[in-house]
């Protein structure tokens, strides 16, 4: 084993060698895999899709609070907030008219 | 065949992933195999001693380093050529291997050359223009992470790419070209090896064992690029909510 290690005399010059190339492999490996782990991570938080030429029908509520939107081909998108960039009168009167929320 | 099929990230994503797993499972037997064979069974040798033993590492680094850099070169030429949206996250994905196994080949020559030469380095047409190499892959990914636009920093870092491939035949032929300190080819002689057969066949192993980590890797950071770009693509979402 001892003279296994010391590689004829060469051992300080071979070692190096392979420690240092199996290091850099195998941190280039982790730091990929951390890389595609990362990029997934972020792709599922702060993935946003622009859907054009898709008109909302209306606004979801419970118990008072937005809880996502209809479209008017029937598709239902669930979410925490929903921002209108339309005018208030049409928000309130077209999306949520249903709901009451404007008898005040 | 539908050339163009596996271009585009969608369709290539999810091979990809499947591709990546098989190298890196097939890599490291490979490379433990080589390590094995070149440690165990191949003969010392009778003028280098046990320090002839770095060439497993440094040979097929120093290989990889030019043949990754090829590839690179070929698909940033091909993004330049056909727009194709893959071929600039391919390249980019390919740089930081590159770059790190042109050190390992740079840092294995060193520790060689010293017992070997008497020297860690020398100012030597292989030498430098390897270390050109190193310089070039650089300078390549700087290149692209200073640029913030995805579509320029992919074409400007395909320009400075192809411009690079100037130095491998220089690297290559470095050897006959020049008076140099280091030897030269070994491999390029395979019909006629300039090196014993027990001592060649761990080399070409850990080649191989390199070449799948290489697919490994790359393919990873492939789809991790793909992952970052292609993040608000529909595809992409309904993929990741499965």
């Amino acid at each position: 084993m001892n003279d296994f290690l010391a590689m004829g005399g060469y051992g300080a010059y071979v070692w190096p060698c392979f420690a240092l190339a199996a290091a850099v492999l195998a941190w280039n490996a982790l730091a990929a895999r951390r890389l595609h782990e990362r990029a997934r991570e972020q792709a599922c938080r702060f993935g946003a899709e622009i859907r054009t030429e898709t008109p909302v029908a209306r606004i979801l509520t419970r118990a008072g609070r937005a809880t996502g939107v209809v479209l008017e081909n029937g598709d239902e998108i669930a979410a925490d907030v929903v921002v209108s960039s339309v005018d208030p009168r049409l928000t309130f009167e077209r999306f949520l008219e249903q709901h009451g929320l404007m008898s005040r | 065949m539908r050339w163009f099929w596996y271009a585009s990230p969608q369709t290539f994503f999810p091979l990809a992933g499947r591709i990546a797993l098989w190298c890196g499972l097939a890599a490291v037997p490979l490379a433990l195999a080589g390590l094995y064979v070149g440690f165990f069974v191949a003969p010392t040798d009778a003028q280098q001693g046990e320090a002839y033993r770095i060439i497993f590492i440094h040979v097929p680094a120093a290989w990889m380093s030019m043949f990754l850099y090829v590839v690179m070169a070929f698909w940033a030429a091909i993004g330049l050529a056909f727009n194709t949206r893959l071929s600039g996250m391919m390249a980019a994905a390919i740089a930081p291997t590159g770059a790190l196994f042109t050190f390992i080949a740079l840092w294995t020559g060193s520790l060689w050359g010293k017992p070997t030469w008497g020297t860690w380095w020398v100012w030597d047409a292989r030498l430098t223009s390897e270390l050109i190499l190193l310089f070039l892959y650089a300078g390549v990914m700087a290149l692209r992470a200073s640029i913030d636009d995805r579509d320029r920093a992919d074409r400007a870092a395909a320009v400075l790419a192809i411009v690079g491939v100037v130095n491998l035949p220089v690297i290559h032929y470095s050897v006959y070209w020049w008076n140099t300190l280091h030897q030269p080819a070994t491999l390029t002689k395979l019909g006629k090896p300039s090196m014993a057969g027990d001592m060649l066949w761990p080399l070409l192993v850990m080649l191989l064992g390199f070449t799948l980590y290489f697919g490994a890797v790359l393919l990873m950071r492939l789809r991790a690029e793909i992952l970052r770009r292609e993040r608000d693509a529909a595809w992409l979402r309904a993929g990741l909510a499965r």
